[in-house]
């Protein structure tokens, strides 16, 4: 969405004030994506539909579920309440979510003392099943917890992984904060963004279809001691260049799946999803995953050194030590 | 401890084969803790953690056997009412997420176990029958081992009902959250578990009273957990031996950025930046500003190479020492660029709840690219100064403390730069000082 030049300079966010916020870029005083409680923050949080921007390249086609799902405009509160009655009974159709899905979200209730806890996992379902949160998403999440549509809505637009439009076979999410950017992160995503020829949260390709690609940068990606770092799916790839990048996302149009440094062999986001949702499926298909490999050298490095170095931390006595008595009190 | 060395002990099992599966673990003298504690009185094993010295590892260095004896307990032989009548939960904040922080992850990746055991021991302690992992969402490999070794220790009966028969019950749930760095803040994360916002609680009440479900709750950070074990084998005289007198123990410092090997080093709190460039073969290039835990830990300098890093030393130095999360950056780093990034993310990643860092931050990130774009003026400087003391202080949360801390600490140390960005005409030098790539 974010209109202007990707590549102009070498740090593409500088150029554009609003890159990060890309909901609300056409208004300069709503601050944070995450305000949507705030009445300047638009009209809509799922501009997905009604406010797609005419010459976004990445979108082509949108899936029949959306379509049928005439946008309900997410009520989030006091931004709708002049449009839309924020409790008009939703017509929005749940029955794209088949039976496995249904007794999916019954098994990630049952896992919590108290059903609203499930909301989460219950969105990730959701993105598993139907590539983003789509209004019958939304509506699938209320149904279940007896929550409103609002509600769920005001949850969904708060968390970064959860995507309002239907995303690629693919996701991948380059690392700009300030470490990895200093380190290359900023023009790695610059390539991506050139190459893929899509900005922040835009799709390569028809989404969902094989190869297609959704691009985003991210936020510290906790594996700075790798930088710069990218993931697809939320699996690692490690100590990126540019060059290992394009090559990267170039196979993944090929229909490929290059390993990842650290993870489990490369699936689609919405397999990875349906992970986040708690189900990695056959228990040895769980072992097998669990076994991709993890320690980098640069996890291992202080480890390694002080095996070198025959450093140990000072030795336990041979026995656990008997517990300290209660100091006073009681 | 006089010579300052590496002293694994949470990454000790890190390179094993397979360290990640139950077998490796227990071969490594894995679940002897918990057999040791399943059979003590839970008091005195938070009093062993007490008199270990403890302190949190998710930022703040909170003392952790506190905290437990907070939790309200019910007088043996009475009726428990209020809060000590509800049941106790325990939450393990695995939502790493602090700029630089890279600790947890690896640690969950590779000893998933330690932190299952650490969890068993602890709710033990608190009495806790029900523990949640909130791991971050990003990290699915991350979430993929804390599941399965969650299923492993379920199979060996370390968790479940009467647990090596003891009795106890305890049931783990591991949560994966959906991309939200004030979900790491702990009473946001609170509500995030709950299936909201993940904005933050006023306290008090506190979480140990009114916690998960309004239920008394510790929240504790993973690499705390993870220590638990290691104090109930060794003792607190033992983990005293590491560290200084009110910061004890190891710790894992993350070091990243233009240094010639970057990872993860555990050594004893109180551990220098001199000594950690050491151990990790020294510099790429000029050291110009670093940072002691994490971007919401003030910048330091070159000058700044021998303050201890506990949580005594990095505070006298006007830093805090945060996650340890070690940024080390070289002379082709711009300290404007780095602090407009930083306030980029401190501005996506506001809640939104209170105002003076909703706007705030939003504010500074338009001044910080303003100047990053040269448009800046002088008088910006002050500007920006006086914006932060308006959210320092004056936030609901943390998080606002934290944004202003790079731009306070860049200006403390490199005004000049800030001030040579305006005096330079529009357009020229764009690319050295917007890069900021240079390797
Ligand atoms: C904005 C913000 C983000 C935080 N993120 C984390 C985090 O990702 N992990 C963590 O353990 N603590 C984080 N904290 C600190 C927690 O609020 C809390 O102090 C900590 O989890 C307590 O555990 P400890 O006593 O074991 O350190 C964060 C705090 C703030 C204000
Ligand atoms: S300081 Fe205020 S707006 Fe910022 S994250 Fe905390 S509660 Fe939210
Ligand atoms: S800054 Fe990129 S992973 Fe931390």
């Amino acid at each position: 969405m974010s209109s202007e030049e990707p590549l102009a300079g070498s740090s593409v966010n500088s150029e554009e004030p609003l890159a990060d916020s890309s909901m609300n870029s056409e208004e300069p005083l709503a601050g944070s994506s995450m305000n949507s409680e705030e009445p300047l923050a638009g009209s809509s949080m799922y501009p997905a539909d009604h406010d797609e921007p005419v010459g976004t390249p990445a979108f082509t086609a949108r899936p029949v579920a959306a379509e049928a799902a005439p946008d309900q405009a997410a009520p989030t509160t006091l931004s709708t309440a002049q449009d839309v009655p924020v409790e008009r009974p939703v017509q929005v159709d749940t029955g794209v979510f088949d039976e496995l899905t249904r007794q999916r979200a019954r098994e990630i209730i049952a896992r919590y003392p108290q059903s609203r806890s499930a909301l989460l996992p219950l969105l990730h379902l959701v993105q598993s099943a139907e590539g983003y949160v789509s209004q019958a998403g939304i509506s699938f999440c209320a149904e279940l917890l007896e929550l409103t549509t609002a509600e769920v809505s005001t949850v969904a637009t708060f968390y970064t992984m959860f995507k309002r439009r239907p995303s690629g076979e693919h996701l991948v999410s380059v690392c700009t904060n300030t470490l990895c950017a200093a380190l290359g992160g900023d023009e790695i995503y610059a390539t991506l963004c050139k190459k893929l020829g899509v900005g922040h949260e835009e799709t390569a390709g028809r989404p969902g279809s094989p190869g297609s690609i959704t691009l985003e940068h991210a936020e510290c990606l906790a594996a700075c001691d790798l930088a710069p770092v990218l993931q697809v799916n939320y699996e690692f790839y490690d100590n990126q260049t540019p060059q290992s990048a394009v090559a990267l996302v170039e196979a993944l149009q090929r229909g490929e799946r290059p390993a990842p440094t650290r993870g489990a062999p490369l699936t689609d986001w919405r397999n990875t999803e349906l992970q986040l949702a708690g189900f990695f499926g056959e228990p040895q298909q769980l072992r097998d995953a669990v076994d991709g490999p993890s320690a980098a050298p640069e996890t291992l490095a202080g480890n390694r050194l002080a095996e070198e170095r025959g450093w140990q931390a000072p030795a336990m006595p041979d026995n656990p030590p008997p517990l300290p008595t209660v100091a006073e009190k009681k | 401890m006089t010579e300052r060395t590496l002293t694994p002990v949470l990454t000790r099992r890190w390179a094993a084969p397979k360290s990640w599966t139950i077998d490796t673990y227990t071969r490594l003298d894995g679940y002897t803790a918990l057999r040791t504690a399943l059979a003590a009185d839970p008091d005195r094993l938070i009093q062993l953690i007490k008199d270990s010295g403890l302190r949190g590892r998710g930022g703040a260095g909170f003392p952790t056997g506190m905290k437990w004896g907070f939790i309200p307990q019910a007088k043996p032989g009475e009726q428990p009412t209020g809060p000590a009548a509800k049941p106790t939960y325990l939450v393990i904040n695995a939502d790493e997420g602090e700029p630089g922080t890279c600790k947890d992850v690896p640690l969950m990746m590779a000893d998933p176990h330690s932190l299952v055991e650490g969890c068993i021991i602890t709710a033990y302690a608190i009495r806790a029958h029900r523990c949640f992992i909130y791991v971050r969402g990003e990290v699915v490999h991350c979430l993929r081992r804390v599941h399965n070794a969650v299923n492993e220790a379920y199979a060996a009966g370390y968790l479940g009902k009467n647990i090596l028969g003891s009795g106890f019950d305890l049931d783990i749930v591991v949560h994966a959250g959906a991309g939200a760095y004030e979900a790491g803040e702990e009473t946001a994360l609170l509500n995030s578990l709950e299936g909201f916002r993940a904005e933050p609680r006023l306290k008090p009440p506190f979480p140990a009273t009114s916690g998960l479900y309004a239920a008394p709750t510790v929240v504790n950070n993973v690499e705390t957990i993870c220590t638990v074990p290691y104090i109930v084998n060794g003792g607190s005289e033992w983990f005293r031996m590491m560290g200084r007198e009110k910061s004890p123990g190891p710790k894992i410092y993350s070091i990243s950025g233009h240094v010639q090997r970057p990872g993860q080093y555990e050594a004893p709190l109180g551990t220098t930046l001199r000594e950690l460039l050491e151990l990790a073969g020294g510099t790429k290039g000029e050291l110009k500003f670093w940072t002691p835990g994490g971007s919401s830990t003030p910048l330091l300098t070159a000058k700044h190479l021998d303050v201890p890093l506990d949580f005594e030393g990095a505070a006298e130095a006007g830093s805090m020492l945060g996650t340890t999360a070690v940024m080390v950056f070289n002379t082709t780093v711009s300290v404007p660029w780095a602090v407009m990034k930083w306030t980029e993310f401190y501005e996506h990643e506001s809640c939104g709840k209170c105002t003076p860092c909703r706007e705030g931050t939003y504010w500074l990130t338009q001044i910080l690219q303003r100047m990053v774009r040269k448009e800046g003026t002088p008088s910006d400087v002050e500007t920006m100064l006086d914006v932060c003391d308006n959210i320092f202080g004056r936030s609901f949360c943390a998080l606002g403390d934290g944004a202003v801390s790079p731009i306070r600490s860049g200006i403390k140390y490199f005004r000049q730069e800030f001030l040579d960005l305006c005096a330079q005409q529009p357009g020229q030098h764009k690319q050295a000082v917007l890069s900021g790539s240079a390797r």
